[in-house]
């Protein structure tokens, strides 16, 4: 391995995930010393000190990253909650849809609207003060799992209730939806720990 | 120039030097060494982190590019860099001036 090599990859140990914009920033600077060779590496600087001011600018961008990412998970959902279910399930067998679904279905819709809402307010206070986005987006994830989970339970009831339902079908878009779910809650997940990195955030522990 | 001296005006630096016409990080380097006339000892990595906070603040758009076989990130100004570059080099001026009359130089 090459000087260089080791200096990009000790650069790459040092510096947070920060939702893919780690790679975009490795990519530049393993381009940048191929080209300057040797001699850039070194004028290129301490590679920590390098670390320090690279992860402070990436933790910056997560919060912005996150706030259009988590919306656009949110959004997606629209498919398996709605698009897909309509255009693929036989028609329902009754005039007024059983209590027990009902209700379930309802609030599976009422969660999932409301994790709409969060998510326009996080694309909002992305771009107004991105320190703060964590929490509606935190409120949007989570109203999502309340979503995922009595949706996954309408899925499963459905399919005893409705002869001619596809389970294949309806465990592919639960796990579809758990998958995005689980994105989304690490997309979470890293915008808060930069959030929490970051210094002077409202976010710190005192 | 040391670093340390120079970080401080990193900002302008970059944006005038996207002034002229769009590059990437390595060619930035080369351009700011060139017209110092080699007088600026800058750690060539600090350019990336102001890039990237240059480009959040909306000053600079940045876009990856392939050409002979080489893959780059190409930076440019954008309206509100251009209206910013304009204003930071009228406070530099005035600042020039301010500082030859105090050290007469």
């Amino acid at each position: 391995m090459t000087a260089r090599e080791r200096y990009v990859r000790e650069l790459e140990r040092r510096l947070p995930f920060a939702l893919g914009l780690r790679r975009r920033a490795l990519a530049e600077i393993r381009e940048h010393l191929r080209e300057g060779g040797d001699e850039a590496l070194a004028r290129f600087g301490p590679v920590e000190e390098l670390a320090d001011e690279l992860a402070r600018e990436l933790r910056a961008r997560v919060a912005v990253r996150a706030s259009w990412l988590i919306p656009t998970l949110v959004a997606v959902f629209v498919f398996p909650f709605y698009v897909v279910p309509e255009n693929t399930l036989p028609p329902a067998p009754w005039d007024v849809k059983p209590e027990y679904l009902a209700w379930k279905q309802q609030l599976a819709a009422g969660a999932w609207l409301v994790a709409l809402a969060f998510a326009v307010a996080a694309l909002v206070v992305g771009r107004v003060k991105p320190r703060l986005v964590v929490w509606p987006l935190l409120g949007s994830v989570s109203t999502l799992a309340v979503a995922v989970a009595f949706g996954s339970i309408v899925a499963v009831q459905w399919l005893d209730a409705v002869p001619g339902s596809s389970a294949a079908l309806a465990y592919a878009g639960m796990a579809a939806s758990l998958m995005l779910l689980v994105v989304g809650a690490l997309v979470l997940v890293e915008a808060y720990r930069s959030a929490l990195r970051d210094c002077g955030s409202e976010l710190a522990p005192d | 120039m040391r670093s340390e001296a120079l970080k401080g005006h990193l900002d302008l630096m970059l944006l005038a030097s996207l002034g002229s016409e769009p590059a990437h990080g390595y060619a930035l380097v080369e351009r700011l060494r060139e017209r110092s006339g080699g007088t600026f000892d800058l750690a060539e990595g600090t350019v990336y982190p102001a890039l990237y906070r240059l480009e959040r603040a909306k000053l600079l758009s940045s876009r990856w590019t392939v050409a002979g076989g080489r893959r780059r990130r190409i930076y440019s100004l954008t309206r509100r860099g251009r209206e910013a570059l304009v204003s930071q080099r009228r406070d530099w001026v005035s600042f020039t001036v301010a500082m030859r009359g105090i050290v007469g130089a």
